[in-house]
């Protein structure tokens, strides 16, 4: 096994191999297990640090939040117009977002990967030719469908709800093996049942002889004429600071997975892929928003698995619903009023359900270069996606009356819970976007794959258009949001580019 | 001062697991990096400035009494400052909700 962390060098480093990874999570794990074990040399670099997924199972989760979560879960998408500004949240550690999901997995619509590729004159991108990288990605993680036992009680009136007005609900899919329904995914599982790629592709990729390096901040690639010849960065600290010393990696290709809010960023740093306008645009982020409501029985959401159940009733309206729940503090957050007011919502958290309702969105979102080296994202709701956020929240809503609720919490800042009959007057259509209490797992799209050298930024190879062996091979590649988690889809395209790579 | 007005339910908040949570707060912005102390100090300056407006009071919240502080705050999440409201909020509960007591609270229900 071979891992090294930056924050103990005291020297500048150089290294060299044939392929440099950039970023370990969904996509970067897959590129360098592949690409390893297919005899290449690799190395792998991440700016997060390690974290055993066992130790991260027993944190609290603001220790999970403190120590991996980027900017501690606290990132901004600012909202533009009557957009409502959206939190994105991701990791920063080996192993990337993926050690902070649910663990959903679901494969693309047909009809978006048909979509892609025939809009983007795209032969294998289609269901049937992705049928084969999403199958080994399948075994490789380990997917399997949540059994029914471990739905939580919170799910389950949800879906006891959407079954008495005719709305059916299915199992979700997971990466998971020997889940006991410890509620806290998001956090790290107690059992290390979550199957996040720290526990299959980086140590396969260890074991056929990659190197892994943490906090190792990559800052951009270093090109002569229109090939790279490899990346520079600098080490980074327990305080998440640059240190003084520096590294660079010399490859014969460069991959970057740095995720869809950075992988931009480097290649702007490097003054690189600007020929199309496209870098940092079309991002796309599946705006998210969680429904709380009270019931009179106990409901104790925590007990169960956190993802278990969705329902894509309403997917020709590009919504999906998801069960989640979310620790106690975050329900109690979103909880109207302070002191007196406040104590009297969360006296009664054991008796709060709460469900998920997503949209499968236009993208509106753009990356901009900040201060500092973290971007900064703007979000402007396309119109359709906007009419659509009071129609999500009504049905949601009326999902849990029909289940019984006594009141329901509708994600408005400061909004008090509504009753059975003021669900029809609620001011929702005319409520301004910028008071939606809205959030986001899934940012995509902002090094779109496409055919056309002027609206694309990755060739349908995953490699640039305009410098030779750099390839992207993360969510940023997805040419549109997807409706549907994406982590298995942001591995499958990973598995189909490294394909490319080895022959 | 924002935890005070958050967790008072009939009179005080608890007073030891106010300290608890502001050493906790502490370590939390410490380790969460430069960013998120800088969002999270910008989200309490606003409030502290602005939320009493919301009562029509013209002094920062550290000079209300602590029922007025909670009144301004409530009103001021439900507008313009729900944004900065919600994220000092969000971190506040996580933090008071991860208390050791709350595991034994949590069995008495
Ligand atoms: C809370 C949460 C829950 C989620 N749940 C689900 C779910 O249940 N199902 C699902 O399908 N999806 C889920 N997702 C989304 C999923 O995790 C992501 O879509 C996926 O992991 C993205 O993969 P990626 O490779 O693009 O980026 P990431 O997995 O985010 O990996 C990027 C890595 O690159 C590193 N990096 C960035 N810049 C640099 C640099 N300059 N130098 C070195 N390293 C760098 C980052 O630190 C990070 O580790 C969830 C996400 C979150 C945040």
């Amino acid at each position: 096994m071979s891992r090294t962390s930056g924050r103990t060098m005291d020297r500048d480093v150089t290294l060299d191999c044939d392929v440099v990874v950039v970023g370990s999570g969904a996509g970067g794990a897959v590129i360098a297990a592949t690409l390893a074990e297919a005899g290449q040399r690799v190395i792998l670099l991440e700016e997060g640090p390690v974290l055993d997924a066992m130790a991260h199972g027993r944190m609290r989760p603001s220790e999970s939040l403190r120590s991996i979560w980027r900017d501690a879960g606290m990132t901004l998408a600012v909202g533009i117009g009557d957009s409502p500004s959206i939190n994105v949240t991701s990791a920063r550690v080996l192993g990337g977002s993926s050690m902070v999901t649910g663990g959903v997995c679901f494969r693309a619509d047909a009809e978006v990967l048909d979509g892609w590729s025939r809009e983007l004159t795209i032969d294998d991108l289609d269901a049937n030719a992705m049928d084969r990288w999403y199958s080994e990605v399948e075994r490789d993680v380990h997917v399997e469908p949540v059994p029914v036992s471990l739905r939580s009680r919170s799910t389950n009136l949800f879906i006891e709800g959407g079954e008495k007005i005719g709305i059916p609900f299915h199992s979700m899919n997971r990466n998971t093996n020997g889940c006991t329904g410890n509620g806290r995914c998001n956090f790290g599982c107690p059992n290390g049942a979550k199957m996040s790629v720290d526990l299959n592709y980086l140590p396969r990729a260890e074991r056929a002889g990659a190197e892994l390096w943490t906090d190792c901040l990559v800052e951009r690639v270093i090109t002569e004429g229109t090939r790279a010849t490899g990346v520079r960065g600098r080490f980074v600290d327990e305080k998440k600071e640059r240190t003084q010393f520096h590294f660079s990696v010399f490859a014969k290709r460069v991959v970057l997975a740095g995720g869809a809010a950075y992988t931009p960023l480097i290649l702007r740093a490097s003054g690189l892929a600007k020929r199309s306008g496209a870098l940092g645009r079309n991002l796309s982020l599946h705006p998210s928003f969680r429904v709380m409501a009270e019931f009179d029985e106990p409901v104790r959401g925590w007990h169960g698995a956190l993802q278990s159940a969705y329902s894509d009733h309403f997917h020709a309206d590009g919504m999906v619903f998801n069960s989640v729940f979310t620790p106690h503090g975050v329900v109690a957050a979103a909880m109207p009023g302070f002191g007196k007011h406040h104590a009297r919502f969360r006296e009664r958290i054991a008796n709060i359900a709460m469900f998920g309702g997503m949209l499968h969105d236009d993208g509106g979102g753009r990356l901009w270069r900040f201060f500092g080296r973290e971007p900064l994202m703007t979000y402007r709701m396309s119109k359709r996606d906007r009419a659509r956020v009071p129609l999500l929240l009504r049905r949601m809503a009326e999902i849990f009356f029909s289940a019984g609720a006594r009141r329901v919490f509708l994600p408005v800042f400061g909004s008090e819970p509504i009753e059975p009959d003021d669900l029809a007057g609620a001011p929702l259509e005319s409520t301004h976007g910028r008071l939606f209490e809205c959030s986001s797992q899934h940012p995509l799209g902002t090094c779109r794959m496409g055919s056309d050298p002027r609206a694309s930024v990755v060739r349908p190879t995953g490699e640039l258009w305009d410098v030779k062996n750099v390839y992207v091979a993360d969510g940023s590649i997805l040419p549109t949001s997807l409706g549907k988690n994406p982590q298995l889809t942001i591995m499958a395209m990973a598995k189909r580019v490294a394909n490319r790579l080895v022959n | 001062m924002i935890a005070e007005a958050l967790f008072a339910d009939d009179g005080e908040a608890n007073a030891a697991r106010l300290d608890w949570l502001i050493r906790d707060l502490d370590d939390f912005l410490n380790r969460a990096g430069a960013r998120p102390r800088l969002v999270f100090a910008l989200c309490v300056a606003v409030l502290s400035l602005f939320a009493p407006l919301w009562i029509g009071r013209f002094t920062t919240l550290s000079d209300l009494p602590l029922a007025e502080r909670s009144r301004a705050l409530h009103k001021a999440e439900g507008g313009l400052l729900g944004p900065p409201a919600l994220a000092a909020k969000a971190i506040l509960c996580i933090l008071w909700f991860e208390h050791p007591d709350v595991d034994r609270e949590e069995r008495a229900r």
